[in-house]
């Protein structure tokens, strides 16, 4: 990674303004020593050297004249006209240097300011302020574009040995207009200010030229799209039946130079749409802060907007994905698509999946994407405080970096993540609320995703004097000796079931939005004959936002003893609750347990708020219910608590009384004897709609059913068809907007994952499904829950990966895709990341053996049982025989 | 002193040898009675008679059982220590029972789950066998012999040793091992994991043999005596049983072999003889439903898939020393000798493409075993009490056969009696 650095007056870390850090490496590379050659004059001063940098950008990819295949690209604050690339040849660091002119189409002049750069592989981008004015948007502004490449020369001294040729590199700016190499005084910026019809829409008035633009241009280019995006804040002009567009799209064309075209065309905006990059209106605002493209794992892509329609400092708390037009051939590649669009499958000569096309551009106010639509506003809502600084696209992942007041009670700094909820189709259908991606909480400034290593690096320290970039730099990574931030959460529950056999057997998290919990948020370990219950956040004061790591030394709660000796290794807990009173139930090899008071009443859900639960639970014990064994699963939804064991799926109302005899009344809604299985795996329950995974089939609430009235004797079940299934679904993760897998049903409905996995044969694969919300009124049908549109050959679905071997455990957070297994005789037990994302796509399902190890060393014979995220810090967690392990 | 000729035969013996390669009498990893045997045969170089007949007939009293690792252990545990019945399970296509038996337990192995210890008791109880020898002129010699034997598994009990503590562990207990035999024997196509006990006959075998003696005018060495044999095995043994555990074949399991051999003792003084065997058997392959590993992690005894295969034997070899003290005691010998026999890797190939040939081959029980015994007999000739012009001339020996120690073989102690009648 490449750090620019501007330091305050006085500082010496400018000498260092310029650096590289690698993986792995003990200190940064200077790029900013005292000399280097400069366009090819060895022994000159280094441009950076003693300079600030004020824009830095990276071109990636192969390129003959300079060794590093990721080279940095550089505007330095006392060159502002000029753009500096940096890179090796051979083992000596080569800076090149370009002018950059304005946009005067008749007489050309040197810029007086970059204010924003962007690289391709080839070519670089700069937002190039006028000569002589200091106001981007003014006339003579514009777009610059500088091309680096090389042509092989003859020595002047040839010789028979053809590999004399000379490798001469060129770095100049282009005459945009015509993509001509002229004369630097002839050459030009491609205008882009305030009368550029891109950003313009037209009114019935001739004058509705820009009132303003801001001068925080910020560039974007996307290799797989090929084409740059530029966004700037806007404001409209005086016409109120014209308008602005804030975002417009480039794209160099060989032999035309480079153009300019309209993110959407003029006649998809009114005065009654809510498209956060386009608005009609009189001296109307239109902000952008910060874009990014996502290319989702369903082979579409979306351009993520940080932005809004206002003024610049009340719009940076939203984030929209829009999605974008992604046909190569069409004229309107890379603008905005219509919403109701289509996706088409493009399959090669031999029937292969090749890639997914959204054809139909948004040509009219119905097909604008709207700024209130779930699949369009990330993490389903504005964020309540705080400033998002830097928004990082990954996978299915947005993940954005939040400044707020420290001096606020609440504050909500921090690294957060929201991902893509997908339709049947594959297009975006919703997001998840915004969650906690990492521990830190400090305000940062920059976030880097290694999807190798599935680690975080985050900048931080803005204003920091210290000239060690690496104390201002933190890397996550998997520890069993948490750092103070997760008050030694790992190690304490490690020790808790250090000697209890078989360690750790179930770990779930309970996030604050969990109802009983009253904004509180659980992290409950268990294990042979004990709980442990460690409580690990509370609501964020009046915000419904995600809550910080807060875990007090005495809320880590132990219970054992008492009736759960009886009930063996606990496999299961859930907080059911009938919104008075809410209670803790367990399950294990042996039967079930609820946590209760000594009158049999749960705690009060009104009392809970902003108390430790081991206050909130002192004097309460477990008491046996029912006649259980062998309960795999036990989920609380609606009044409803549901008990699965390895051979029925009873369900039970909860409520004051329910527990009171010890024999609460259940009903058996199904046993495997029905099914001809041996054993129920698992299973989640939404509202009406469940999901049934034996070791023979997958089944679903049939259609016009409802597991909350289910019997026995309905037989209320149906087969679910797992594409190119190898056996059964050992587990399910669900992508719901709350986060909740009870709500895998409600709302706009989810994204399943299915592990479908074998023993016998050794086989695992990971199998994705969109489920539809379902109303209250709403029926169960075919419809309902079908696989999503991962494709390898036409004409079938598939899996979106197929995995080496067998794995047990799974987690994904749209970005990593994490898998483990247990140790099994001579196969170790190991924990594996997907390395390389993002490429996790439909058709592209053979990426096993891909996946490599985390760094986490296990006994060969250990289980690994659990797999997931504390939602409180975002942290990631291994639990199981070893005890626990939490990447922080 | 060694004459040239003798040398030519020695030289000529081996040579033949590699050509003809080898196997004792059965490709069981147990020491079988081998009537044939030069440390058991009766010795025909001092008579005339045109036709010897020998009844043997031995009494098991012990087993002795050796790992891999050459480690005296159970009969049951020559290939693994302990079972994996979890393994057992795998290897096995998406939708067949037995995945979703193993889908059903979803239990991960971790070194003592699903993991049973059998003990049983393996010997050959009982073993007799015929032999008729028909001599032709001075030199040469044909035989018949056929053995009968008697095996049993006895005593056979399993120990689980799976935990009862994580949610694992129960499953596997109610889902696998608290039923063990049934499951596996409703799994496994009828594999009985219980005691058996069988009887039947082992491989005729047919032999040619060429002997000479050279007498040698030394003050040591009086007589070099040279025998050269070859022969065949008709497959009319009992056939190993896949459905039994260890219940090996009688002899070839309906395969046949031919064997050749050289053996060369030395008469030193008038008492002693010492001398050396070397036997070669070739087995030729045979196709037949065999329990093969449909995983790597599986362990030999508990095989659920029965498919067809072709089975290459690897190479038997036997060799034997022996010293023998003659007349020291009129009409008496005792000998003492020692036995080697090693059987190479035998290569399994299926003969379908349901499942993987890497991971059949792979199998314990494919590998090399060896055999090490020590044989003690004792003869008495009684034709110094019927004299030269007797109908018959019985000779009675009795010995026993102590295995000391081998490699992935069962091996039985023995003792036994030869009754020989020369006419």
């Amino acid at each position: 990674m490449f750090f620019g650095m501007t330091a305050q007056e006085g500082s010496d870390l400018n000498a260092h303004s310029l650096c590289k850090l690698e993986e792995h490496a003990a200190s940064p590379i200077d790029y900013a020593q005292k000399t280097v050659t400069l366009n090819g004059q060895a022994d000159t001063d280094n441009p950076f050297f003693n300079n600030a940098i004020e824009h830095l950008a990276l071109m990636e990819g192969v390129n003959n004249g300079l060794n590093d295949t990721i080279r940095p690209v550089v505007v330095t604050k006392n060159q502002p006209h000029l753009v500096h690339v940096a890179g090796n040849k051979g083992k000596m660091l080569e800076v090149l240097s370009a002018t950059i002119n304005d946009a005067d189409l008749t007489t050309p002049a040197l810029t007086s300011g970059i204010i924003g750069i962007a690289a391709s592989n080839q070519f670089i981008f700069a937002a190039a302020k006028p000569n002589g004015s200091n106001t981007f948007g003014d006339l003579g502004s514009g777009i610059g574009y500088v091309e680096l490449g090389v042509i092989a020369a003859k020595t002047e001294e040839p010789t028979s040995n053809t590999d004399a040729q000379k490798i001469l590199i060129f770095f100049r700016q282009l005459d945009a207009p015509t993509g001509l190499s002229l004369e630097s005084t002839l050459t030009r910026s491609l205008p882009f200010d305030r009368t550029t019809p891109a950003l313009l829409l037209a009114g019935q008035d001739a004058t509705n030229n820009l009132t303003a633009l801001g001068q925080k241009p910020v560039l974007h280019w996307d290799e797989k799209l090929s084409r740059l995006f530029i966004g700037v804040s806007t404001c409209s002009g005086q016409d109120a039946t014209a308008g602005t567009r804030s975002i417009a799209v480039a794209y160099p064309q060989k032999g035309i130079g480079l153009n300019i075209a309209p993110i959407a065309p003029d006649s998809a905006f009114n005065n009654t749409t809510n498209c956060p990059v386009g608005v009609r209106g009189a001296c109307t605002y239109a902000s952008i802060h910060k874009l990014a493209v996502m290319h989702t794992s369903t082979a579409l892509s979306y351009l993520i907007v940080l932005g809004d329609i206002g003024i610049p400092e009340q719009t940076c708390r939203s984030v929209y994905a829009l999605p974008l037009v992604n046909s190569p051939d069409a004229a309107t590649h890379g603008t905005l698509a219509a919403i109701d669009a289509q996706p088409e499958d493009v399959f090669d000569d031999k029937n292969k999946f090749e890639r997914r096309l959204l054809t139909h551009a948004a040509t009219t106010p119905d097909q604008l994407p709207s700024s209130h639509d779930a699949a369009v506003l990330i993490g389903g809502k504005t964020l309540e405080s705080g400033t998002i600084t830097t928004i990082v696209s990954s996978g299915d992942s947005v993940y954005i970096t939040v400044a707020d007041d420290k001096t606020n009670k609440n504050n909500f700094s921090g690294i957060f993540c929201s991902r893509a909820i997908f339709e049947a189709s594959g297009k975006i259908k919703g997001w998840t609320c915004w969650q906690r991606a990492t521990i830190a909480t400090e305000p940062a400034i920059g976030l880097i995703a290694n999807h190798d290593t599935g680690l975080f690096t985050i900048l931080s320290h803005e204003n920091s004097e210290n000239t060690d970039i690496q104390q201002g730099m933190r890397k996550t990574e998997w520890k069993q000796e948490t750092k103070e931030e997760h008050h030694n959460l790992a190690s304490l529950i490690t020790t808790e079931f250090a000697t209890t056999p078989g360690g750790i057997v179930h770990a779930q998290d309970f996030p604050y939005a969990t109802k009983g919990l009253a904004g509180q948020s659980l992290f409950i370990a268990t294990g042979v004959e004990k709980v442990v219950v460690a409580q690990t956040g509370t609501k964020n004061g009046p915000y419904d936002q995600p809550q910080k790591f807060n875990l007090q030394t005495d809320a880590l709660s132990t219970i054992s003893g008492g009736q759960l000796t009886t009930i063996g290794a606990i496999t299961s807990c859930a907080i059911a609750t009938d919104n008075n009173q809410s209670w803790l139930i367990v399950g294990g090899s042996f039967g079930a347990t609820i946590l209760t008071s000594p009158d049999n009443s749960g705690w009060a859900v009104k009392n809970a708020a902003d108390k430790n639960f081991s206050a909130i639970i002192a004097g309460f014990t477990f008491k046996k219910f029912g006649d259980y064994r062998a309960v795999k699963k036990i989920i609380a939804d609606d009044s409803y608590l549901y008990i699965l064991t390895d051979h029925q799926l009873d369900r039970l109302a909860i409520n004051a009384t329910a527990f009171n005899n010890g024999t609460p009344d259940a009903t058996t809604i199904t046993d495997t004897s029905m099914h001809k299985c041996e054993r129920f795996l698992d299973i989640i329950v939404s509202g009406k709609c469940a999901l049934l995974a034996t070791n023979k089939h997958l089944l679903r609430t049939a259609n016009g059913h409802d597991v909350r009235a289910a019997q026995q004797a309905d037989n209320g079940w149906v087969r679910v068809e797992i594409p190119e299934s190898v056996g059964p679904v050992i587990s399910f993760e669900c992508i719901t907007t709350s986060a909740l897998t009870t709500d895998f049903a409600r709302g706009i409905g989810s994204t399943i994952h299915l592990l479908n996995a074998n023993y016998a044969t050794n086989e695992s694969q990971l199998v994705r499904f969109a489920v539809e919300g379902l109303g209250e009124h709403d029926a169960i049908t075919d419809a309902t829950i079908c696989p999503l549109a991962d494709v390898f050959k036409k004409g079938s679905s598939s899996s979106l990966i197929c995995f080496d071997t067998f794995r047990n455990v799974l987690a994904t957070d749209g970005a990593r895709y994490l898998l483990g297994n247990s140790g099994n005789n001579k196969s170790p037990c190991e924990l594996r990341i997907l390395a390389g994302v993002p490429t996790v796509r439909s058709g592209q399902r053979l990426l096993g053996k891909r996946f490599k190890n985390v760094l986490l060393f296990f006994t060969p014979t250990a289980s690994l049982n659990a797999l997931g995220t504390i939602s409180a810090s975002g942290s990631l967690f291994a639990a199981g025989s070893f005890g626990m392990r939490i990447h922080e | 002193m060694i004459t040239p000729r003798i040398k030519q035969l020695i030289i000529l013996l081996i040579a033949s040898n590699y050509f003809a390669c080898t196997h004792g009498s059965a490709i069981a990893p147990v020491n079988f009675l081998q009537p044939y045997s030069v440390l058991l045969r009766p010795d025909l170089r001092d008579t005339c008679s045109p036709l010897t007949l020998a009844f043997y007939a031995e009494a098991g009293f012990s087993s002795n059982n050796y790992n891999r690792h050459n480690n005296k252990t159970n009969a049951l545990h020559i290939w693994q220590c302990d079972q994996n019945t979890l393994a057992m399970l795998k290897g096995f296509g998406t939708n067949n029972k037995i995945s979703q038996k193993s889908n059903a337990i979803a239990a991960n192995d971790d070194g003592i789950r699903g993991h049973i210890l059998a003990d049983g008791n393996l010997r050959v109880d009982f073993a007799a066998a015929f032999s008729a020898y028909w001599r032709l002129g001075n030199h040469f010699i044909f035989s018949a012999h056929l053995p009968f034997y008697s095996m049993r598994l006895s005593d056979v009990c399993y120990q689980d040793l799976t935990q009862n503590i994580l949610p694992e562990d129960i499953r596997v207990k109610e889902l696998l091992t608290n039923n063990l035999a049934t499951n596996i024997f409703t799994l496994g196509q009828g594999l009985d994991i219980g005691s058996w006990r069988r009887t039947g006959f082992g491989d005729i075998t047919v032999l040619a043999e060429w002997a000479a003696d050279f007498p040698q005018a030394k003050p040591m060495l009086k007589n070099v005596h040279v025998a050269l044999r070859g022969g065949i095995t008709i497959p009319t043994g009992k056939k190993g049983d896949e459905d039994l555990l260890m219940a090996f074949p009688f002899g070839n399991d309906h395969a046949s072999s031919i064997l050749g051999g050289l053996t060369l003792d030395l008469t030193l003084g008038s008492y002693l003889r010492i001398g050396g065997d070397v036997q070669l058997t070739h087995i030729f392959g045979s196709t037949r439903a065999r329990r093969i590993k449909t995983d790597f992690t599986q362990t030999e005894l508990f095989l659920l898939e029965k498919t067809d295969s072709y089975k290459d034997y690897g190479l038997t070899q036997q060799f034997s020393f022996f010293g023998e003290c003659i007349n020291l005691i009129p009409a008496t010998s005792i000998l003492i000798g020692y036995e080697y026999r090693k059987h190479g890797d035998d290569v399994l190939s299926l003969l379908s493409n349901a499942f993987s040939p890497a991971i059949s081959t792979i199998s314990e029980k494919l590998f090399d075993w060896t055999t090490h015994q020590c044989i003690i007999r004792a003869n008495f000739d009684s034709s110094c009490l019927l004299g030269d012009d007797a109908f018959v001339t019985p000779t009675i020996s009795v010995y026993t056969r102590l295995p000391f120690n081998g490699k992935r073989s069962a091996q039985t102690s023995t003792i036994g009696g030869i009754l020989s009648l020369k006419f």
